[in-house]
This record gives structure tokens, sequence and C-alpha cells, in this order.
């Protein structure tokens, strides 16, 4: 129009306003902070790196890598099962489904923590064969598997619903434009619609990442001495609660942020491509 | 014959959309199939390669009945990986492209034949030629998203052509596309038609039919009403709604 007449900035107020109560209530929380003395920092400090700290979170990262891959290798089969024209592989994975989310995750621990007050052995019976396997259950399902088992079977059921959710977001002209090429159905998946479904994908499973993470915590119930009940063990003894709860937070934000860089860098990867 | 149909049938939801179509496409020939919207043009192109499943009649390809194997003394349709193999001899293309957007244009014109088994240094190599031969060499590394909808077609055809074909369809190639785009991708079908290419094409482009086609095949309700050369469909159409749907589209 008129590139001649000064053009002026509109004036924020409200901004600032919001501006100054920020920086205000932070300045409070950080004196609080500095000089509450009963945060025991230097409590903090000395357990931060302690061996125990570093193995219990070693522990939390190994449940949460391979909760997440079983559930992600089972979560992809049940989505496929949902979707497959085969009605008994609906029915079982709808099944499977409905069990697993609508029942407590704590339960469903306890459950596998305690498998062997309901199977003392565990052995395989199909009708007309002689029994395969008769070993305790103890010795098969460890704490350690109950905790694995009990946190992903459970993850598998969710992944499946999300898994689902974006193979059903592709566009069907794809598959079309796959089939008429004489695709193979395995290649198709792999190479068409699961590329393209993983836009859709990563964000809730790196959402399901950092929330099992966190979730590795319930496992505390099984005496399993992850990054929780590594610093549990640690105040009953010493009764430095506090401290040692913030030694747990700060190691669970920690690996959430570098999550969180993890998750930016794989959806940049599967933005190949993308218009929007 | 490349493509020969015998009384297919199809209905959706109770609605019948092929009413009995017999059609033929010599060797070497192009077929161009007009009529009106929702006439089941389209449906019956996809039926030629089973994308779309016929209620009745048969369809052979070079002979062999697509979908189907002999059994006994009679068919049985095919599993789905011999289905596959059949299509592989059939090129398609679409009205609305389906190029994958996630790849490049060279990895959709590849994807294909490696799939089919073929080296991918050999199938690289073909699949530039086929995009030098569309005139997309250039834009090899380019993805989908960044080309013109008369260039995606062009990468389409190139890719179906790398398959090797011996027979191609085309369901309105170029109905998606801003009018001064169509005519590149034309010309792509028209060198296609000229190296013999066996051609089935769905299309709104009269002129482009009138000088390609051996053959032209007229479809109201799906039905045939009207076939025969463009001298004579185009010019002197038999049947007054043929020669209604002519006019206005001209």
């Amino acid at each position: 129009m008129s590139a001649e007449l000064p053009v002026y900035r509109r004036r924020r107020p409200g901004q600032w306003v919001l501006t100054l109560v920020v920086v205000l209530l932070a300045a409070s929380l950080l004196r609080s902070l500095i000089t509450n003395r009963r945060f025991g920092w230097d409590t903090v400090g000395a357990w931060l790196f302690s061996r125990t700290v570093m193995t219990g979170l070693l522990t939390t990262l190994e449940l949460t890598a391979v909760a997440m891959a079983i559930g992600l290798v089972l979560g992809i089969a049940l989505a496929l099962m949902r979707l497959s024209d085969n009605p008994v592989a609906r029915s079982v994975s709808w099944a499977y489904i409905w069990l697993f989310r609508g029942t407590p995750l704590l339960v469903q621990l306890l459950f596998w923590g305690f498998i062997s007050a309901l199977y003392p052995t565990l052995s395989l019976h199909l009708p007309l064969l002689p029994a395969i396997g008769d070993v305790p259950a103890n010795s098969v399902i460890t704490t350690f598997a109950a905790a694995l088992l009990g946190l992903g079977l459970n993850e598998a059921a969710y992944l499946a619903e999300i898994i689902r959710a974006g193979i059903v977001s592709v566009d069907p002209g794809q598959l079309e434009a796959a089939d008429a090429l004489g695709l193979s159905r395995v290649r198709t998946l792999r190479r068409i619609v699961l590329p393209q479904a993983m836009r859709v994908i990563i964000p809730p499973v790196g959402n399901e990442t950092i929330s099992m993470l966190k979730t590795t915590s319930l496992v505390s119930v099984l005496a399993y001495a992850e990054l929780l009940y590594s610093v549990q063990i640690v105040y009953s003894r010493t009764y430095q609660t506090i401290p040692l709860l913030i030694v747990a937070s700060i190691w669970y934000l920690a690996v959430t942020t570098l999550l969180n860089v993890g998750q930016h860098y794989l959806e940049r990867h599967f933005a190949k491509g993308g218009s929007r | 014959m490349m493509i020969e149909a015998t009384g297919v049938r199809k209905s959706f939801a109770g609605r019948e959309v092929l009413r009995g179509i017999d059609l033929s496409v010599p060797r070497g020939s192009v077929t161009c199939v007009i009529g009106p919207s929702g006439s089941g043009k389209s449906t019956f192109l996809r039926c030629v390669n089973r994308l779309e499943r016929p209620d009745g009649g048969r369809i052979l390809v070079d002979g062999d009945p697509i979908g189907y194997e002999p059994y006994r003394d009679g068919l049985r349709e095919l599993r789905r990986r011999d289905l596959a193999r059949q299509r592989r001899d059939i090129g398609m293309v679409f009205q609305r492209f389906h190029l994958f957007p996630h790849l490049t244009a060279l990895a959709n014109v590849v994807e294909g034949p490696v799939g089919a088994g073929r080296p991918r240094a050999e199938a690289t190599k073909e699949a530039l030629a086929l995009l030098d031969r569309v005139g997309l060499a250039d834009r090899r590394d380019a993805y989908p998203a960044q080309l013109s909808g008369g260039q995606q077609q062009r990468v389409a055809i190139a890719r179906a052509l790398a398959m090797r074909p011996k027979l191609m369809l085309f369901d309105e190639p170029t109905s998606a596309l801003d009018p001064e785009l169509v005519g590149e991708v034309l010309d792509v079908m028209r060198g296609l038609a000229a190296d013999g290419m066996t051609m089935l094409v769905v299309t709104h482009e009269l002129g482009f039919a009138r000088e390609v086609a051996d053959e032209i095949v007229f479809f109201d309700d799906g039905q045939i009403l009207e076939s025969g050369p463009p001298s004579r469909v185009l010019t002197a159409p038999e049947h007054p709604r043929t020669r209604d749907f002519v006019t206005r589209v001209l």
C-alpha cells in the first residue's frame, strides 16, 4: 500500500507483566532451594553418582529398553493381526488387548511375580502329545523375567493400538500402487506402509517410552532394585528421604531429556519427502 | 489378444456398476475408454489387474485368467503371491499418481523391479534410462512433493514401465493435472503408443484419443454402448448418447 508511512510495533504490556510475575516466582523458588537446608543438597551430591544409584539407573534403563523392545515386536504383530482378513487372528488380538489394557499393570506385575503360586512347575500339554518341559516356575520366571513380562506384555497392548492407528493413516492409494507393482505383502509393509506410518507412530511411541522409563519404578513391588527401589533401600536406612528422592528425580529427568532429543532426530528422519 | 474380457459384472453395495462388459484389446494396440463419470470405466480398468474383484465374467490377459489358476476341471482363486506375479506384467498409472512420498523419484522407479528380485544395480541403471525417457533424468533425487503434478505422473509412468509390462493401464492419467501440465504427460503416452505398447486408457482427452487410439469404447451406465475406430465413434457416433457426450466434451 503506502511504503512511505512509518510502521510502529504494537506494544504488548501483558507480556511484560507475565515476565515479571514468572521472574519473581522463579527467584523465590530458587531462594528456597538454596536456603532450605532440608533439601540436603550435599547428600544429593554424595549419592548422585554412588554405586547403588548407578546400578539402579542401569537396571531402569535395561528394563525400559527390553520392555519397549518386547512391546514393539509384539505390538506390531498384534496390530497386523487386528487388521488381518483372518477372523481368528483378529479375535485373538482383540482379546489380548482387552485383557492387558483392562487390568492394572500393578496387578499384572504381581501375577508374574507370584506365578509359582499359580503354576509351581511349567510344562506345555497339547492334546495327543507328551508334555513338553517340566521345570520349576521360579527358575524360569526370575524376578527380572517377571518384571519384563509384566511391563512388556502390557506395553504391547498399548503399542498395538498406536501402530494400528499409524498403519490405518496411510493413504489406501499407496497400497493400490504397491499391489499394482506386484510387491509382496511383507515388502509392501516394510518398504511402503511402515515408513509412512512412522510419522504418526513415533510421537506417541516417544510418549510411551518416556512413560515406561518411569513406570519401571512399579517393579519395586517385586523387590527388584531399579532406580527408585535402590534409593528407597538407602533412605529406609539413612532416613534422608527427600535428598534421595531428588537423586532419583534428577536421573529420571536426565534420561527423559535424552529421549526427547532422540525422538526429535527420529521424527526428522521419517519426515523425509514430507511436505507438511 | 492382449485383453479378452467377457461378461464382466461388478456391484457395489447392491448397485450394478458393470453389467456384462465384453472387450478385446489386440496386442500392440491402443484402446481408449470414454464415457460419463460413474459409467464404470475406471472400475472395469481396475478389474483388469484385479484391484477390483469382478462378481462375474472373466478377464484373460495374454491368455491367462487374471486372479485364477486351473484347478481340477475348472478354476480357483490364486494365492496373493501368484496374483502379484500376474500384476507385474500389467503396468498401472493412477489418476492421483500414488507415488511413494518417502522415496525419491529414482527410488520410486527402482522399488518394483528390486521387489521382483532383480539386482539393484541393474534396476537402477534401467530406472535412470526410464527417467530420461520421460524427461526427468535431472530430477532423480527429488521427492514427489518437490515435483509438479505433470512430473509426478511422468515418474509414475516410469515406475510402471520399470516392471517391463506387456500391458499398460491408464486411469484418467491427466484428470488431476493443471491444464498446462496435461501435454507433457500425453506426450510420454504418445511415445509409448508409437513404440508399440499395448495400452488401455480411460480418459476424457478426446483429442488424444482421436489421434492415438486404434479403438474407442464408449461406456454408459455399466455397459458398452458403442465401440470402433475414432473416425467412427468420435466423428460419426451411431448412438444418440454417444453423440451427446462427444459434443459436450469437445
